[in-house]
């Protein structure tokens, strides 16, 4: 979680069809995998990357391979040069695991990582074992409008530097939601790291907020035949976590967190690294 | 990992592991010319060269490396380390990329690990060495500096890291906002640089402020040249050359300051090339007005 801490894992850059994509692969700490589990893929949400499960990895990496890719736009990888279908994105992604020359894989995702794991599911039947989510963002019309609204273009950079803190206020807002909600408060060190992130990724992450929100999610939930888990946070998406939770394929674990937001990985860590080896066994 | 085939501006990225850690390197450019490495100023990283490394690369493979701490290399190690053990792990990396003989061109701390690559880590693999300044620090100066680029204040509920940040990026060694090519796009594209190399890129400074680069500077044997743009190093620079061995050639462009290689960048290539690809740099030294050591 802190910058300055070495990365856990072996950093590899893969070719995909979107560009350069950064990934780390880390491997149990006795080296082979325990009991043949599959590598198990965790896919970020916007606009982190793939630390924001460091904090989850010591426990999932005990007996398999986790695989954290940063998508294209995002953390460590190649910027979109242009915006793209959400398939297409998830797309390149697979183009990673690819050249790692991953065969069958678990899948896990969040929020924007939500949409992704859906759709590697849904396009990689074969090779996708177990696949599972944090939230499941399907938006109705009206909010699809809105969303894109927020979500977009990033503030005027201006000539006092007062636009780095509009950053701090997008996500001091996140926070103080939260709070509201009952929540314990976010540090200032974790809105550090994710304005940070934020800045890091760039003008364009509003390209794939948008590429979310044209999602048919609701369509690929229905396509999706393998074992499936839905954490549901009760977070900013929990209006449209709610509504999808009738959508969900038969027989779909779903595990209520009413006392997480989106910071699960960070603030409930322990616990949801139990529930994601609990399903992915 | 290949580096060939790459085409002149097309950027290939590459990860490489050294003893301190993943090194993120760019490349560009291919050719029969000697291969140049560009070593970038803090708390920047090779996105310093984007403008200048295209005009390099028609007839050369360009490798610029993210310092170790730096770009998308890993983190600084969390204790005082050395210019001398960074420039190690820049050779390292640069290795693992199947260069053996390579040019070296450096700017500020870039200038520093040049120096020590050229004098000391690898005076065998280094055939010709430029710089920009010599930053070769009087015991005052480095007081002053060291309390300019100290550790940064943990963040804050107010967000005024941030605003700490944007007085970093447009306070001394930086363009004035109003330089044409530069405005506040410049100053945000340094910003970002200094996030990902934080919150360590001081310790680089202090690394650099302890490093004794007017010493190492004149145990170089290769063809040298220093160029001096006309901002504060320029004094600190033209103290140093005297030290400097017969080989060394000095250019100074007073009409230049601060971030040549995006403001300037096609005369500073001008001068890189004409001193790396001359048939004899100590016979024909740069173009313009050379000053040598001797009569400076």
């Amino acid at each position: 979680m802190t910058p300055a801490a070495p990365p856990l894992g072996r950093r590899l850059l893969l070719d995909t069809r979107l560009g350069q994509l950064h990934a780390r692969v880390v491997t149990p700490a006795g080296g082979a995998p325990v009991g043949g589990l599959p590598p198990l893929v965790l896919l970020h949400m916007s606009p982190l990357s793939g630390h924001m499960f460091d904090l989850v990895l010591p426990a999932l990496a005990a007996d398999r391979v986790v695989v954290l890719p940063d998508r294209i736009g995002f953390g460590q990888s190649d910027r979109l040069a242009a915006p793209a279908a959400f398939e297409e994105i998830a797309a390149a992604t697979v183009d990673a695991l690819d050249a790692l020359g991953i065969g069958e894989y678990d899948v896990f995702g969040m929020h924007t990582g939500s949409c992704e794991a859906v759709e590697h599911a849904v396009a990689q039947p074969g090779r996708v074992r177990r696949a599972g989510v944090a939230a499941v963002p399907v938006f109705s019309p009206a909010e699809i409008a809105d969303f894109k609204a927020h979500y977009n273009a990033p503030p005027t950079l201006e000539a006092d530097g007062s636009h780095l803190v509009r950053y701090w206020e997008w996500w001091q807002q996140a926070g103080i939601w939260w709070e509201e909600q009952g929540g314990p408060a976010w540090s200032p060190e974790l809105r550090w790291s994710r304005v940070r992130d934020h800045l890091i990724a760039g003008p364009n992450v509003w390209w794939t907020y948008h590429a979310v929100f044209d999602y048919p999610l609701a369509e690929r939930l229905a396509q999706v035949t393998q074992p499936f888990l839905a954490l549901a946070p009760h977070d900013d998406l929990w209006t449209q976590t709610e509504r999808a939770l009738p959508l969900l394929p038969p027989g779909a674990t779903v595990i209520d967190l009413p006392h997480g937001d989106s910071e699960i990985f960070t603030l409930l860590a322990d616990e949801v690294a139990g529930h994601l080896q609990e399903f992915f066994a | 990992m290949s580096t060939q085939g790459a085409n002149v501006g097309a950027l290939r990225r590459h990860l490489v592991e050294t003893s301190l850690g993943t090194i993120h390197v760019r490349t560009c450019g291919s050719g029969s010319k000697t291969p140049l490495v560009l070593l970038h100023m803090s708390p920047q990283s090779s996105e310093q060269h984007a403008r200048i490394a295209p005009l390099l690369a028609s007839d050369r493979l360009v490798v610029m490396p993210d310092r170790i701490g730096f770009g998308d290399s890993d983190p600084l190690p969390e204790r005082p380390f050395t210019v001398e053990e960074v420039a190690r792990a820049t050779l390292e990396a640069v290795t693992a990329l199947g260069v053996g003989e390579f040019d070296l061109f450096g700017i500020h701390t870039g200038s520093s690990e040049a120096i020590e690559l050229a004098a000391a880590t690898a005076p065998e693999r280094v055939r010709r060495v430029a710089i920009v300044a010599l930053p070769a620090f009087s015991a005052e100066e480095v007081e002053q500096f060291r309390g300019l680029f100290k550790p940064p204040p943990p963040p804050a509920d107010d967000g005024r890291l941030l605003r700490w940040l944007w007085r970093f990026s447009t306070g001394p060694f930086t363009p004035p906002l109003d330089r044409e090519g530069w405005g506040v796009d410049g100053v945000h594209a340094l910003v970002v640089r200094h996030l990902k190399a934080w919150p360590n890129a001081w310790r680089m400074f202090h690394a650099v402020f302890d490093y004794d680069v007017a010493a190492r500077a004149a145990r170089v044997r290769q063809p040298l040249l220093v160029l001096a743009p006309g901002d504060e190093l320029l004094e600190i620079t033209r103290r140093s050359l005297a030290l400097l061995g017969p080989q060394a050639r000095v250019l100074e462009l007073p009409h230049l300051d601060f971030e040549v290689l995006t403001l300037n960048a096609e005369e500073i290539a001008g001068h890189l090339r004409a001193f790396l690809d001359a048939a004899d740099p100590a016979a024909t030294p740069a173009v313009g007005s050379p000053v040598t050591p001797a009569a400076s």
